[in-house]
């Protein structure tokens, strides 16, 4: 008896030990199984930010749309159901039955319609048909089309940027996703007695851009009827202000409809001004001739010897068009556009400060605007230098450029010599309308005041009556340069395709507006025909809608201008 | 109940037809047999709270009622308990002459259990009988006969023919290998394992010789293991008991949540009704493996609380055994005592995965009427057995005298 009574305690006291280790000393770790095995995190996704214009006009918001599922294991009456759910889905009830049956034993998911309307989700909800349910499925929405597209970019099914500002303001755009901890049994079942956890979603902040929408969209047309006006096969406009370095319009062509980002060609998407890069030419002598200026290598009344061509090393430069040799000053050799004359500045210069020069002016290397896909452009170094480098460079050739690196660059003339950082986020603004602006932009001195003025007067001088003339806006001085360049071939050398240009400021002395206009392979494809009166067009825009003043009587200005144009015999460069 | 069961005992004790026992002049102030009483009572209840905190979703899921489970238990606690005191009431010498009967009514009906389409086939194995709404599990009342036949058995054999192995194990073995294999044929290794302990340990009990009793525990072993891996489904239990985490989706399955609700549940336990692991998590959770949703929801405190109540049963039926009036009572109250002892181990055991899987319940304390009908049948035959305990000193007085 003593013996069972022993032998029961003993088994007892090992189960006693078994539950000690089981319940005290393992237990953390198995409680942290069962939490591993029931807890299920779902998440909610954050509302987006949105994106407005300068204004607060919206380019690109989020939608609540709607998806429409049903549990076909809880549809009572699926013929009745389809009847009543077929007139506001706009489907035929045949197929909403089948679904709505179910497709597969034991199914019960079934989507019925998506992306649908929340007007026509209440209307749904009203039919309190049993087994089917909604669920918010926020969309993307960019209510001005194609408005500002290579800018905004888009996002994907999910609401993830893919591209443009979406892509490069995702963290700040999709804010923080709201989650839920629940229990669930093996079957999902929520646990009605376990702990929850709910954190709200946070909505993402919304940027407010740089861009003017009016003038985004005044540039897009303009720069698309110069495309089609002029058979070119893209182009890309600009319009900036020079003291902040605030882009406020940039088109492209060909265009694209971010909400519908699938139904055009990849190429369409690309943000040319920042992604595509071109040999500006001769837009380029103006900064070739700051280089000399602020450096004293020449005056504007230095003078020169311009023949019609020139032997460079192994190769014969030329002027756009044949003349006789002569005596030219600086200034008139960025009037007329001549090739060889800025050529001779260049060597007057010498190649080191040249190079030196056009990296500071921002060549070479990044904006800073840090958009996805924006190149550095591209050149050579000082060291690779041949023979011929200091017969093409400063006229434009053997570099390569974005349009957004030649804004910044007349920007700095423009500026007085201040080179200022392209910016096109102006600020974010969280839910509650806690506005943060944008740091302030980089800005380094290039040229001293003088200098700035000195270029500005030879630009003004270009569009007044050089090759510029078509860039002519009635009441406002106007300075800029055109640029005519061979396309570079991908196999190494020059085709017989050109890239057309103008850039420009005004009103000239007390520049509020800078503005490039970028055409690849116009017919004709002299920038001074076809550039330049696109730049005329935007120009003139943008100082309107932007209220600045004209600096004379508009209407003797515009006489004035019919006058020069009529006069001015070349505009080739 | 304390006073009431002992105020019956009390009346039970005169009738008791065991000579030398004498009617105690002061009973103590609470008897084994009202403690007994109590502490069926307290698992009892402990039972249904936990059945209905268990069973609750389950039943909620397949009959739209929390209750269900909960409801049936109940109405079989009140039988039982009926059955309790009707046994508490019957002298236990009547059942030796019952025994027989009781134990070729349980072989029959094991029988029974077997015939397709009366039977009751559940999760592949016969253990069920259908009567009407009413189904029962005869292997429970086979624990009873076999303990009474035994008991019958070897209260005959006086200390020589203990000796001889003709006089213990061969008589003892065709009773037990009968119910013993109509049990396997269900399939039920845990009951009859539980079978073959009674047998084994009511001869340990009698006075069998070590010399008979260690190749029969040996033997009794190898049977056990042989019929173990004999079957797949039964060796894939083994193997999961060696090492659940070798298939943690499929066989060791209801082991790692068996451990993970004990776990969890920590020392003072998520709190009555708070078990996750019930959410179909753990299969069987108002039955076999209520134990691990006890120690969830109650913790460390509850498992020692329930593991206290089986011990203090244990203690109470060993030394109801101890001052049994004579042998026939020493041996029953011995046989019920390692029956709901050992039973209770099993099923702990497979709970805290220091044992294999059998599928033997909790007693008094899982789902199952026929169980708890028989057990505190059982445990009335105890308290029987109780009523006429000897005084200690008469119990001296008679060692001394059986002594000369």
């Amino acid at each position: 008896m003593v013996a069972l009574f022993v032998i029961v305690v003993l088994s007892f006291t090992g189960m006693a030990t078994r539950l000690v280790m089981l319940q005290v000393i393992d237990a953390p770790a198995y409680a942290k199984l069962a939490a591993n095995q029931r807890e299920r995190e779902v998440e909610f996704p954050a509302r987006r930010g949105a994106v407005f214009d300068r204004d607060g006009e919206p380019l690109a918001i989020s939608v609540d749309l709607y998806t429409v599922f049903a549990d076909p294991s809880l549809v009572k009456d699926p013929v009745d159901a389809a009847a009543r759910l077929a007139p506001v889905l706009h489907k035929k009830p045949a197929g909403l039955v089948k679904k709505l049956r179910g497709t597969w034993p034991g199914d019960r998911f079934e989507y019925l319609a998506r992306y649908v309307e929340p007007d026509l989700a209440r209307l749904i909800r009203s039919l309190r048909i049993p087994g089917v349910y909604m669920e918010t499925a926020p969309k993307r929405y960019y209510p001005n089309a194609g408005l500002a597209a290579h800018v905004l970019g888009f996002v994907d099914l999910d609401g993830k940027g893919l591209t443009g500002i979406e892509l490069q303001y995702e963290k700040i755009l999709k804010g923080k996703p709201g989650k839920m901890i629940l229990e669930q049994d093996p079957k999902g079942r929520a646990l009605p007695q376990a702990e929850f956890e709910y954190e709200r979603p946070e909505t993402g902040r919304s940027l407010f851009l740089t861009i003017d929408k009016e003038i985004q969209y005044y540039s897009e047309q303009a720069l698309a009827s110069a495309v089609q006006q002029f058979g070119a096969d893209a182009g890309t406009a600009i319009v900036m202000r020079p003291g902040t370095g605030e882009i406020l319009a940039l088109a492209n062509v060909p265009t694209f409809d971010p909400n519908e980002p699938g139904q055009s060609e990849a190429q369409n998407h690309r943000n040319r001004g920042l992604t595509d890069m071109y040999e500006p030419g001769s837009a380029f002598k103006a900064v070739t001739v700051s280089a000399a200026l602020q450096e004293r290598a020449v005056k504007p009344k230095t003078t020169f010897v311009v023949p019609e061509s020139m032997q460079v090393s192994v190769e014969v430069i030329h002027d756009s068009h044949s003349h006789a040799t002569e005596q030219m000053t600086v200034a008139e050799i960025i009037k007329d556009s001549s090739n060889v004359g800025t050529v001779k500045i260049g060597m007057k210069l010498g190649g080191k400060k040249l190079d030196d020069y056009i990296r500071r002016f921002g060549f070479g290397q990044k904006t800073g605007l840090g958009f996805p896909g924006e190149v550095a452009g591209s050149m050579l170094d000082l060291e690779d230098w041949s023979g011929v480098t200091i017969g093409n460079l400063p006229i434009g050739q053997g570099i390569a450029v974005t349009p957004m690196q030649m804004a910044a660059a007349f920007s700095t003339i423009a500026n007085k010599g201040v080179w200022v950082e392209p910016k096109l986020v102006y600020g974010t603004m969280g839910d509650r309308g806690s506005v943060e602006r944008s740091s302030a932009p980089v800005t380094r001195r290039i040229l001293s005041r003088r200098t700035a003025r000195e270029v500005r007067k030879m630009l003004t001088a270009v569009v007044d009556d050089g090759t510029g003339v078509n860039a002519q806006v009635p009441g406002y001085n106007v300075a800029g340069k055109t640029g005519t360049a061979q396309k570079a071939l991908p196999t190494g050398g020059y085709g017989n395709s050109y890239v057309a240009s103008f850039a420009g400021f005004a009103p000239a002395r007390h520049s509020q507006i800078m503005a490039i206009v970028v055409l690849d392979e116009p017919r004709p494809i002299w920038g001074g025909h076809t550039a330049a009166p696109t730049f005329q067009k935007i120009m003139e825009f943008s100082l309107r809608h932007l209220g600045i003043s004209p600096s004379g009587n508009a209407v003797q200005a515009a006489r004035e201008i019919e006058e020069a144009r009529a006069q001015a015999g070349d505009v080739r460069d | 109940m304390a006073s009431r069961s002992g105020a019956i005992a009390t009346k039970v004790a005169p009738r008791s037809t065991a000579g030398s026992t004498s009617r105690p002049a002061v009973r103590p102030r609470t008897s084994p047999g009202a403690l007994l009483t109590l502490s069926s009572v307290v698992l009892v209840a402990l039972g249904l709270v936990m059945i209905l905190s268990a069973s609750s979703i389950t039943a909620f899921a397949d009959y739209g009622s929390s209750f269900t489970f909960f409801r049936r238990q109940l109405l079989w606690a009140i039988v039982a308990f009926a059955a309790y005191f009707a046994c508490v009431r019957v002298d236990y010498h009547r059942w030796r002459g019952l025994s027989v009967v009781l134990y070729v009514l349980s072989a029959g009906l094991l029988v029974v259990a077997l015939v397709p389409g009366v039977g009751l086939n559940v999760g592949g194995s016969a253990r069920w009988i259908g009567v009407g709404p009413l189904s029962f599990q005869p292997s429970e009342i086979a624990k009873l006969a076999l303990v009474l036949v035994v008991a019958g058995v070897l209260d005959r054999k006086d200390e020589k023919s203990l000796r001889e192995l003709g006089h213990t194990a061969l008589p003892v073995l065709p009773g037990l290998g009968l119910l013993a294999f109509l049990v396997m044929m269900q399939p039920d290794l845990g009951t009859a394992i539980v079978l073959c302990v009674i047998a084994f340990g009511l001869l340990f009990v009698a006075g069998a010789p070590l010399r008979h009793l260690v190749p029969l525990g040996v033997a009794g072993t190898g049977l056990a293991v042989v019929a173990a891996l004999a079957e797949d489904y039964r060796r894939a239990r083994i193997l999961a008991f060696l090492n659940p985490w070798a298939d943690p989706l499929n066989t060791g399955y209801q082991t790692i949540q068996s451990l993970i609700a004990l776990g969890s549940g920590g020392i003072f336990g998520v709190g009555l009704g708070a078990s996750r692991q019930k959410w179909s998590y753990i299969p069987n959770s108002h039955t076999d493996f209520i134990f691990a949703i006890l120690g969830e929801e109650l913790g460390l405190l509850g498992t020692f609380m329930v593991l206290g109540m089986f011990v203090f049963i244990a203690y109470l039926g060993i030394r109801i055994a101890k001052r049994a009036p004579d042998r026939f009572g020493m041996l029953v109250a011995s046989g019920i005592t390692i029956w709901i002892a050992f039973q209770a181990l099993v099923n702990m055991g497979a709970v805290t995965a220091a044992m294999p899987i059998t599928g033997v319940p909790l007693p008094l304390v899982s789902f199952g009427g026929t169980s708890l009908l028989v057990t505190l049948a059982a445990l009335g035959i105890l308290n029987n057995i109780a009523a006429q305990e000897r005084k200690p000193r008469a119990a001296a007085k008679k060692r001394k005298d059986e002594e000369r």
